[in-house]
């Protein structure tokens, strides 16, 4: 552990009594799935919508022994995690990392990680957005009562009128998902590549919306279901006959890049998993060689 | 910041994560460790005052069962929680071995759910294994969190709570959480959306 500078901050940053309010919220949004729990949102050193609900989570659940990384988009190196991780680093003086199977804290703004999360892993989202009526109802006093009675009708309609407009399912990211078959939930905008990883997963996943001031918890081993119909079945995204041209992965989900000439090019979107088998690719070649 | 301060933010936050692991994974044991400063009195076990510790705060009220005018002033001494009733409290301290009115507590209503009770209870002794005890009851979960099945043992927790106990939680997401907590330390969480079916040893 590096020493953390103790007279200028409390250890990490936020002081005792915001953390208690935000770890209470944190355990009620575990034992009510999919329930967006309120919480006192605190001013921080970066903007609103910047992803200041992870940070408030991943601050007050950090301590001494932990090992954060954070990722932007699946990229540990994007401005947002860098500004993030070193937020953390400075005001708690924690450990970081770029490997997942390394990290135990893991916060993430709009991607789960390709390598399958352990039991003693956490998973920490940054949310713009938690609630998944809004596009259907502008008024919080209604999407509440509407959450309270179940009444997905208005969302439901939605998807079908998508049906019927294009003749299939049009969202992309942020797909709406039913959790424990009580709960309709916003995912936080991971593409429907990753809802799957929520749905009896190992981990524990909490979701921060610092600007919407909401705390949202997946816990393990809990029913995830995306919204569907019966002859419309949820797709997730296709990349058939595509790869990544650093390190040949096929099965991972792609980012569409042009080089320096206009080619298009396909790059695996978690930089970490792809670093990993670009090495593994280069190891092999080696091992052949000799 | 003096080093007893620093204790005290290390041990908050590690008592919190031990919560929120039982509470996420509902009927597997954690352990916590005794907090930095607290005497043993008749219904707080120390460990329920490192939890009081670790959750509250003047933001919110509590209530301790037969609780003493010396207990609870050590409550609010070290929280600086505010003392409520039992139907308006948000934290109820209980010690297992003494029946109480769980009908009584906030349960929450279905806009606003969370806005429910959360119950911490000493008992004697839990273990995920069986063992010879008075009064041992076997506690079968069921539920987000549990893969399968997750099976633990109590003793010290009378059969009328675990009564009352089921029927506050029939109607989810309306209910009331429990932190249970042992006399060695080991703590187990049961939130409301646990299905339970329970049998004496």
């Amino acid at each position: 552990m590096n020493a953390f500078e103790v007279h200028r901050y409390n250890f990490a940053f936020l002081d005792e009594g915001s953390k208690k309010e935000i770890r209470r919220q944190m355990l009620k949004a575990v034992a009510i799935p999919g329930y967006q729990v309120p919480f006192a949102s605190r001013e921080l050193p970066i903007g609103r919508g910047w992803g200041t609900g992870g940070l408030q989570l991943t601050l007050s659940l950090i301590g001494p022994d932990d090992i954060l990384k954070v990722i932007d988009q699946g990229s540990d190196d994007s401005v947002n995690a860098a500004s993030i991780r070193k937020l953390v680093e400075h005001t708690s003086g924690i450990q970081t990392t770029t490997d997942t199977a390394e990290a135990t804290i893991i916060q993430s703004r709009h991607r789960i990680p390709e390598e399958r999360l352990r039991r003693a892993q956490l998973l920490v989202l940054q949310v713009p957005q938690p609630e998944p009526l809004r596009k259907v109802e502008k008024l919080e006093s209604v999407t509440s009562r509407m959450h309270a009675e179940k009444d997905y009708s208005a969302m439901w309609l939605t998807l079908y009128e998508n049906v019927v407009q294009y003749g299939r399912i049009t969202i992309g990211a942020n797909y709406p998902i039913m959790v424990e078959d009580r709960y309709l939930m916003a995912p936080s905008p991971i593409p429907r590549w990753d809802v799957e990883k929520l749905n009896h997963s190992d981990h524990l996943t909490l979701f921060g919306a610092g600007r919407e001031k909401k705390i949202v918890a997946i816990p393990p081993y809990t029913q995830v279901t995306p919204l569907q119909f019966d002859d419309v079945p949820f797709q997730k995204e296709v990349f058939a006959g595509k790869s990544c041209w650093r390190c040949g992965y096929h099965d991972t989900y792609l980012d569409e890049i042009n080089d320096e000439h206009g080619k298009q090019l396909y790059q695996c979107s978690d930089t970490a998993f792809c670093d990993k088998h670009a090495q593994q690719k280069v190891d092999s070649m080696e091992g052949e060689r000799e | 910041m003096t080093t007893m301060e620093i204790d005290e933010v290390l041990y908050t936050q590690l008592t919190f994560r031990q919560c929120l692991d039982v509470m996420a994974r509902p009927g597997r044991l954690g352990s916590i460790s005794l907090p930095p400063h607290a005497a043993k009195t008749e219904n707080l076990s120390p460990y329920l005052v490192g939890l009081a510790m670790t959750l509250l705060d003047q933001e919110v009220t509590f209530h301790i069962d037969h609780g003493t005018p010396e207990e609870i002033a050590m409550i609010q001494l070290y929280t600086m929680s505010r003392l409520a009733n039992e139907s308006h409290c948000d934290y109820f301290f209980a010690n297992g071995k003494q029946s109480f009115q769980i009908s009584k507590l906030k349960k929450g209503d279905l806009v606003a759910p969370d806005q429910s009770c959360t119950i911490l209870c000493c008992v004697r002794k839990m273990d995920s294994v069986s063992f010879q005890g008075l009064q041992t009851v076997r506690l079968a979960l069921q539920g987000p969190g549990i893969e399968q099945e997750s099976v633990f043992y109590v003793e010290g927790l009378c059969l009328e709570t675990i009564h009352k106990w089921k029927k506050a939680n029939d109607e989810f997401p309306l209910g009331v959480d429990w932190i249970l907590v042992d006399e060695e330390g080991r703590i187990c969480g049961v939130p409301r959306s646990s299905r339970m079916e329970w049998r004496e040893m």
